[in-house]
């Protein structure tokens, strides 16, 4: 009996076995792929999301913020539209839901992103964080001959390479409507030092159109040149500046920066724009190079005073006058100049500029009246023309001023103040797009010397 | 066939479409103005004019210099070289003109959610490309909106 049962059992226990496998493979079979469904499903659902997230981020990384007046704004017209769109409402709901959980994502991922890195954009310069600093450089190499110095006072040779202004300028938007600005220079001198100059510190409120104000040190609105072009010696078509408007510390005889406060902006009417600026500052020191950043000698106060008008009719064209008017201290250490000098400047300059042709002229007289009854008057101006071919720009300069001899503020100056009379012709040529190569032969008289000068420039900006 | 007609026709649709697609002006749904006029957009691009008349700051998109709706602009406001388009900008920043550079972005879908989102931006983007979902809206110029004759960033 057990002969037979024996295998029996083991029969019977095999197809037991077999059967049970089979009912637990199934069972384990089915479960197992459904697990494994639902994580595939999890795990793509969740790389696509990355993926989508990473996408937008890399699309709209550091491109903007949204006042949180905005955003409710926003949500308020989300609400009108649904509103106003019954048919399609639950779709636009979604979509709508989607694009800000979207946006909301990448406004977290942009604020991680921005915060650890700085970015750099060409044409702009270094960003750090969101629109919190950009700075940017300026800086140039020249090579000069000339066949005549007719400055006795400065024995610096006739041929030379000398290092331009190393200029760094920083903006930084600190809300919708304030922005500090500022350009500093590190000046190469004749000694081998090199001179820090705050040349530009401000904080700017943007008010409307109509009103802008400057607080700190600015370029004085006092002409086109000294508004348009400051130190970044790149933006400007030719070598120097015309010598009219030439800075302070190079010898020019108007003052070209202030501190102070100013006041500008712009009417947009009918026919034309008229653009404006107003500045109080404290005006010169004693000299023509002595800024006075900390306080004021004299307590009188400079005024400044620019119009401009840009006809619709003539695109391109501004032409405008300025004035300035300050009392310059005396100078108790100069017995030649113990008296104040009331100091009147008229400018006023016609400016042309459109797709290739550029062409701006200025005029200035300078009217110094002295406490003794003395009134000196410097006349100057300069006229540029220069035309765009391709990356060549050839362009042509006059300066000439004219001083009164015996005007003591610049006789006693430690500048040579020369009556100019230069021709300057020249070729700049844009070996990239952010480095430009300028040669120009220039003859001048200066007093009654005649100088040929050549010169070559490489300027850049980084 | 099939193959020579997809090769032949997809890329001149494309060179089409693109190449003479006209630009659209779009700003969000609740800036109050629809119309407006050549010479105010014109000193709206040239940051002459930086806020609406509701006196939100406006914000200025494009598209990057390589894409036909900014070359327009550039050729026919502008009137400078493609190349110096972020010149121009710099030397607004740097005259202490504008605080901050315009955006520039590659996507139509990005620009058309920034509008949505942002009630003071203006962009430039094809009109094709215009989401007709979005909290946006076409503006007119001089009255004529980008299909009608005389519509100026044709």
């Amino acid at each position: 009996m057990t002969r037979f049962l024996n295998p029996i059992a083991i029969v019977i226990i095999t197809l037991l076995l077999i059967t049970t496998k089979c009912v637990y493979a199934q069972e384990i079979g089915e479960s197992e792929y459904l697990q494994l469904k639902n994580r595939l499903k999890a795990e793509f659902m969740q790389k696509l999301k990355e993926e989508i997230k990473k996408e937008l981020i890399d699309e709209l990384k550091s491109e903007y913020t949204i006042e949180p007046k905005q955003k409710q704004v926003a949500e308020k017209s989300q609400t009108t539209v649904k509103i106003n769109d019954p048919k399609n409402e639950s779709k636009e709901v979604s979509t709508r839901e989607e694009e800000t959980v979207k946006y909301t994502e990448h406004q977290k991922g942009a604020e991680e992103i921005e915060l650890d890195k700085a970015r750099y954009r060409l044409g702009e310069g270094f960003t750090f964080g969101e629109q919190l600093l950009t700075i940017r450089g300026f800086g140039n190499v020249n090579a000069r001959y000339r066949d005549n110095n007719p400055s006795e006072r400065f024995d610096s040779g006739n041929n030379f390479f000398s290092l331009g202004e190393f200029d760094l300028f920083m903006t930084s938007k600190l809300s919708n409507r304030i922005s500090f600005l500022n350009e500093t220079a590190f000046e190469f001198e004749r000694s081998g030092d090199v001179e820090i100059d705050i040349e530009r510190l401000l904080i700017h409120y943007d008010v409307n159109n109509l009103l802008k104000i400057d607080v700190g040190k600015f370029h004085l609105p006092l002409g086109y040149w000294n508004l348009n072009y400051h130190h970044g010696v790149w933006l400007q078509t030719t070598m120097d500046r015309p010598a009219i408007v030439e800075f302070e510390d190079n010898g020019g005889p108007i003052p070209m920066h202030d501190t102070g406060i100013q006041l500008s902006g712009s009417a947009l009417l009918e026919g034309f724009d008229l653009n404006y600026a107003c500045a109080i500052s404290n005006g010169r020191g004693v000299n023509t190079t002595q800024r006075q950043n900390f306080d004021d000698m004299n307590d009188k106060k400079a005024l400044s005073l620019q119009f401009e008008v840009q006809p619709h009719i003539v695109e391109g064209l501004r032409l405008g006058p300025s004035v300035y008017y300050d009392v310059i201290p005396e100078d108790e250490t100069n017995p030649n100049r113990e008296n104040e000098i009331r100091e009147i400047i008229y400018g006023g300059h016609i400016v042309y500029t459109m797709r290739n042709i550029e062409l701006l002229t200025e005029a200035f007289v300078i009217n110094h009246d002295e406490v003794s009854g003395d009134v000196f008057n410097t006349f100057g101006g300069y006229a540029q023309f220069a035309y765009t071919i391709n990356k060549f720009k050839p362009y042509y300069r006059y300066d000439y001023i004219d001083y009164d001899n015996s005007d003591t503020f610049y006789r006693e100056s430690k500048f040579d103040f020369f009556d100019t009379n230069t021709h300057t012709i020249g070729l700049r040529y844009e070996l990239s797009h952010f480095n430009a190569i300028k040669f120009e032969y220039s003859h001048g008289v200066f007093d009654d010397e005649d100088v040929n000068i050549i010169g070559l420039q490489t300027a850049f900006s980084f | 066939m099939r193959l020579i007609l997809v090769i032949v026709f997809v890329p001149l649709v494309i060179f089409v479409t693109n190449a003479y697609a006209t630009t659209a002006v779009i700003v969000n749904k609740t800036n109050p103005v629809s119309d407006i006029s050549y010479n105010e957009l014109k000193q709206i691009l040239e940051a002459k004019n930086q806020y609406w008349d509701n006196r939100e700051k406006i914000t200025l998109i494009f598209k990057p210099v390589a894409s036909n709706e900014t070359r327009t602009l550039i050729d026919k406001v502008y009137k400078i070289k493609y190349e110096d388009f972020d010149k121009y900008w710099f030397w607004k920043m740097y005259k202490n003109e504008i605080m901050e550079f315009p955006k520039i972005l590659n996507s139509s879908g990005t620009i058309n959610i920034l509008v949505s989102e942002m009630s003071g931006a203006i962009a430039f983007i094809g009109v094709n490309d215009v989401s007709k979902r979005g909290n946006i809206k076409i503006l007119k110029i001089n009255g004529k909106m980008p299909d009608e004759d005389g519509y100026p960033f044709k």
